[in-house]
């Protein structure tokens, strides 16, 4: 897993980065805000291409730094909507402290003109993965439902973090959550068909191999 | 972990590190399975080891969605849905992050890091339309034995 994961650093980080310096920066080199970037690479066919004329030199506007978060530092990918930036970060370094957030990663909404937080909410993991350096940032539907992807602990008998995604609306509303259950509890698809004279077939737990 | 999401109307889409897919709509239970691409001719399928998508990031296409695992018998692929296969092909490079325009799939390919080449993809067959590899593809055996078999089946 480990080694997948390193794999995974090399080939996208740098995208990842990219993403985020782009979103702060067009926003920031005329002062009105750029064409939505809803989720990673923009848009459902990652075509990163936008319409949008970038006047040069982009000059920086605002910054966001984050504090450490269970020790790690916390920035995802970042996606914009209108005038909202969304994006994962642990509390604002010298931002003003809410004594009802929890020294939490959060999701944020921040107004792209300004860097100012519209409103956060704490999600349950601290880190999705330490050996990445940016986290799996939220995404948009272009009604303006938020999605994040977090993680929760669930008791079999013994604690176990599961992969999850959070739902919010545009106004910070919660919407919903699903968790991903044990493997075992999930059928599993054969790819196949393509090889000669085979078809795909769908295994049910109960036919599983455990794993 | 799930990787970046796709996300269509309100439904989200997306790959774990290992083999889960999962789509979810808010307000619903959501769709989740776990998927493996067994080697060409392998007697027990059931068998065979499960994918490792690393979060692959899905990208949308004219049939559907596209879908690649480069590390476990690896495959590149489009689905109509979770368990609905359009069609599916043997690799043997590392792939990149797509990117889709009109009826094409573009991704970098080949070498450690996936920078050897470029290629286009038909998405409706998965044929390659062109590829622009200035030292080859390279090879790129994975610790499996991976099949030698490239072909292209449309099933649509």
């Amino acid at each position: 897993m480990k080694s997948e994961i390193r794999k995974w650093e090399i080939e996208h980080r740098p995208i990842q980065a990219g993403i985020v310096a782009l979103a702060l920066m067009v926003v920031c080199s005329t002062g009105a805000v750029a064409d939505d970037w809803l989720m990673y690479r923009k848009d459902a066919g990652r075509t990163a291409a936008s319409n949008e004329k970038i006047n040069l030199p982009l000059k920086k506007r605002w910054s966001w730094t984050s504090l450490r978060v269970g020790g790690f530092s916390i920035l995802s990918t970042a996606v914009l909507q209108g005038e909202s930036l969304f994006f994962v970060s642990g509390p604002r370094k010298g931002g003003a402290r809410n004594s009802k957030l929890p020294e939490n990663r959060m999701l944020v909404r921040a107004d792209a003109k300004t860097g100012d937080a519209r409103w956060m909410r704490p999600l349950a993991a601290n880190r999705l993965n330490p050996y990445i350096a940016e986290d799996i940032g939220p995404a948009i539907s272009t009604n303006g439902t938020v999605f994040v992807v977090d993680q929760v602990t669930v008791m079999r008998p013994c604690p176990q973090r599961d992969s999850a995604v959070r739902a919010y609306s545009s106004k910070g509303d919660f919407l919903g959550a699903v968790s991903v259950p044990s493997k075992n509890d999930l059928a599993r698809f054969f790819v196949r068909e393509g090889h000669a004279d085979e078809t795909n077939f769908l295994l049910p737990p109960a036919g599983k191999p455990v794993t | 972990m799930l990787g970046h999401p796709l996300i269509e109307g309100e439904t989200f889409t997306a790959l774990s590190q290992d083999d889960v897919l999962m789509k979810w709509t808010p307000g619903t239970d959501g769709e989740i399975v776990t998927l493996a691409h067994p080697l060409a001719g392998t007697p027990e399928p059931q068998l065979t080891p499960v994918a490792a998508f690393g979060g692959y990031p899905l990208a949308r296409c004219s049939a559907g969605f596209f879908l690649a695992d480069d590390q476990v018998n690896p495959f590149i692929s489009v689905f109509s849905a979770l368990t609905n296969l359009v069609w599916h092909r043997d690799i043997l490079n590392r792939l990149g992050v797509p990117a889709v325009q009109q009826d094409l799939v573009f991704a970098n390919a080949g070498g450690a890091n996936a920078l050897n080449a470029i290629v286009a993809l038909d998405s409706s067959t998965g044929a390659t339309k062109w590829k622009y590899a200035p030292n080859g593809l390279g090879e790129e055996p994975s610790p499996n034995d991976r099949s030698p078999n490239y072909s292209t089946v449309n099933h649509c």
